[in-house]
């Protein structure tokens, strides 16, 4: 694995002088975004969606006890076997134990965030048992050594010749590098894993509980080939990814597709319930459900940050983030990146130190939760982190001081009148087109990357009488 | 469903699920809670408005699959057509009595094309070596939904999963009777029915846009998916 910088801000900066993925991002991003406004429209009132997907998720984790529960009963009594992990080494432990049993040489993995999160392929590897991804992003970056970059899109940040140049090495001759030639090879390399591999991995977009079952969205078909060819199936789902009827996977059908990459629905939707039965040949003898907990019993006791449950994972906040369009997934460090990787990152992770500067990694704007489909309040979640952060005094030194001053001077009439003059008046050989570019101290931080505003030349106070005549005049509404 | 929950719980279960309740701030709750919201009841769900059948074509057209509408007694010459089209040497199908019924197999023999038929209980080295290098897998279908423009196929020992997936191409045979406006009815139906281990919704070909965003099909399942609708039996 590439290992990133520790903080924030120097992936960031490592991931700003890269131009190929900051245009590969944008490009990405927006065609996900467009689609999904088209796709968005096809649904009617999205709104009345959107209040649907979050009041399935919301009831969901309001009794994810339950549900859980009947989840389990429903897949074994589906002769399927559960287990349940409370940590990520609890459940590596037991996919190992499952890949002992069986003798594996090979693992085909179908995309799963969750596997990443839990680091499964190392401790594959570590006993010998060689993990193969078989999307074709997460194959590129596989084969790279690499972290994925994007929720949907994994190896976005890769470009057509890296690809051919992996791709030669691993043919032992040149690839040509046309995405018709470089995807027929994949096609090839990776056929001959589907048919070798011994245990098919899957995560899980989501389980049914009334009936066991999981549901996996997919392009691509590796999702089918997965829990088609193997012998074996398991299914690793963080424990929060359940809702109670085949109804309402219908509402997820509607909303994640059209969320994430703008497609009414995924070419294909696969549902699994057991193992194979009576006289089917194909498809997998053993079917195992790994529920992992790995700090998701922290977020749902935090009423601050509960709601970041209902993600399903869509990626459409990444899409509409002004910060993930620079920066790409690899800056946030960690397995999930964009406003719900800020989110979830310090909780799951329980570490402050090493995580908590993430949530600084927005502009607050909101675009994130307006955008996300079941509705989670993410900047809200973002400033809701950064209060804690500074009460548990991580915030740099600098800025704490800077702060108190910003504090003095705005709880005082007096003071903030005085600051404000001094302001206009010492700004002026510093402002550029109203906006402070210079390194002023104490604001390096924000000017080395962007502009400060400039303090107008009249403060809004003084404006706003002019201002409320000139409404009046106009028959706008009277605000005074 | 099940009512009466506890039941064979293991230690590991009542542990984990107490834990989980312990995060909520209560006890284990033990009797299924009320629904607030149920599925897309009440929703404007998308579904055909008018002729289920035209707007399947054209949704299903629209994500690149490839479609036509052919009375029963047509049917089978014009899959030998297509597969001739395409180049197809080897057939693999379901052992569904509709393709039968069809005369399926005579027609595509007649044109010089080997017919494999899948059957429960099959030597699973023998269909597999054969699924994966036929050209062409043939299959039915258990619904339609003309909105937004699926297949829904259901496992079993003669409808096995790896014939619509492993083959550069797969052709379904769609009676037009099961063509259905939207996914509710097929959501509601196969939970009732109780589901088979597998049910897949197939909405087009396989695709992916992994490498610098360009569409590319057929990279892991089939690149080239036909529906033939088949009118009157
Ligand atoms: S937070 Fe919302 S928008 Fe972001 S991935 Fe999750 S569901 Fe999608």
């Amino acid at each position: 694995m590439t290992v990133h910088p520790a903080t924030m801000k120097e992936r960031a900066a490592e991931a700003l002088h890269n131009d190929f993925l900051r245009e590969a991002v944008k490009i990405t991003t927006d065609k996900f975004f467009a689609g999904k406004a088209l796709a968005q429209r096809s649904l009617g009132d999205w709104e009345a969606w959107r209040e649907r997907g979050r009041a399935i998720r919301a009831h969901v984790l309001a009794h994810l006890d339950y549900y859980l529960g009947q989840l389990i009963d429903q897949v074994k009594s589906r002769g399927g076997k559960v287990h349940l992990c409370e940590t990520a080494e609890d459940a590596v432990q037991v996919i190992v134990d499952i890949a002992r049993a069986r003798n594996a040489r090979s693992v085909i993995k179908s995309k799963s965030m969750v596997t990443e999160e839990i680091q499964l392929n190392k401790a594959l590897e570590a006993i010998g048992v060689r993990a193969v991804e078989t999307d074709l992003g997460e194959y590129i970056i596989q084969l790279a050594h690499e972290t994925p970059s994007h929720i949907i899109a994994p190896a976005i940040h890769k470009t057509k010749k890296d690809v051919a140049e992996l791709f030669s090495q691993v043919a032992g001759k040149p690839i040509k590098d046309d995405t018709d030639t470089l995807t027929n090879f994949a096609r090839q390399k990776l056929r001959e894993e589907f048919l070798t591999g011994d245990i098919g991995i899957t995560g899980c977009n989501f389980a049914v509980a009334e009936t066991g079952s999981v549901a996996l969205f997919t392009n691509e078909g590796n999702g089918r080939m997965v829990t088609t060819l193997p012998p074996v199936h398991v299914v690793v789902m963080g424990m929060e990814r359940v809702v109670p009827t085949f109804e309402d996977l219908e509402v997820m059908m509607n909303l994640l597709p059209r969320s994430g990459t703008g497609q009414k629905l995924t070419s294909y939707v696969t549902v699994i319930t057991g193992p194979r039965r009576e006289g089917e040949v194909d498809g997998p003898e053993e079917f195992h459900l790994v529920i992992v907990d790995n700090g998701r019993s922290r977020i749902l006791r935090d009423p601050e940050f509960r709601e970041a449950l209902q993600c399903i994972r869509c990626g459409a906040c990444l899409n509409v983030c002004p910060v993930y369009r620079q920066i790409g997934g690899h800056a946030y460090g960690w397995v999930y990146p964009g406003p719900i990787g800020a989110v979830i990152t310090p909780l799951l992770t329980d570490d402050l130190d090493r995580w908590g500067d993430l949530p600084y990694a927005s502009s607050l704007c909101a675009a994130c939760a307006e955008a996300c489909p079941v509705k989670i309040p993410l900047h809200d979640m973002l400033v809701r982190h950064r209060v804690r952060y500074v009460a548990a005094g991580k915030t740099p030194p600098a800025e704490r001081m800077a702060f108190r001053l910003y504090k003095r001077a705005f709880t005082s009439p007096r003071r903030y009148r005085l600051a404000f003059k001094t302001a206009v008046t010492f700004q002026r050989p510093l402002v550029k087109d109203r906006h402070l570019s210079a390194r002023l101290p104490g604001l390096a931080g924000w000017t080395a990357g962007r502009d400060f505003p400039a303090a107008a030349p009249k403060r809004f106070r003084d404006l706003w009488p002019g201002l409320a005549a000139e409404a009046r005049q106009m028959g706008g509404a009277d605000h005074e | 469903m099940s009512e009466e929950r506890s039941f064979g719980r293991t230690e590991e279960e009542l542990r984990f699920l107490a834990r989980v309740a312990n995060a909520l701030g209560r006890e284990v709750e033990t009797s299924p809670p009320e629904q607030p919201v149920r599925g897309v009841r009440g929703l404007p769900t998308p579904e055909a408005a008018g002729n289920s059948l035209e707007q399947f074509l054209a949704n299903w057209r629209a994500v690149g699959g490839e479609a036509d509408v052919v009375r029963a007694r047509e049917a089978a010459g014009r899959v030998a057509e297509i597969a001739r089209e395409w180049g197809v040497g080897r057939v693999v199908r379901w052992n569904d009595p509709l393709l039968d019924e069809l005369g399926l197999d005579p027609a595509l023999q007649a044109a010089g094309i080997s017919v494999y038929v899948w059957r429960a209980g099959a030597n699973r080295d023998e269909a597999i070596r054969e699924v994966d290098r036929a050209d062409l897998g043939v299959t039915t279908v258990y619904w339609v939904a003309a909105e937004p423009g699926s297949l829904a196929l259901l496992s079993g020992g003669d409808t096995p999963r790896a014939v619509s997936l492993l083959p550069p191409a797969h052709l379904a045979l769609v009676p037009a009777s099961r063509v259905v406006p939207g996914l509710t009815a097929i959501m509601r139906e196969t939970a009732l029915r109780g589901l088979s281990a597998s049910l897949n919704f197939i909405t087009g070909p396989s695709r992916t846009a992994d490498i610098e965003m360009e569409l590319t099909v057929g990279v892991h399942g089939p690149g080239r998916v036909y529906a033939l609708l088949v009118e009157d039996r």
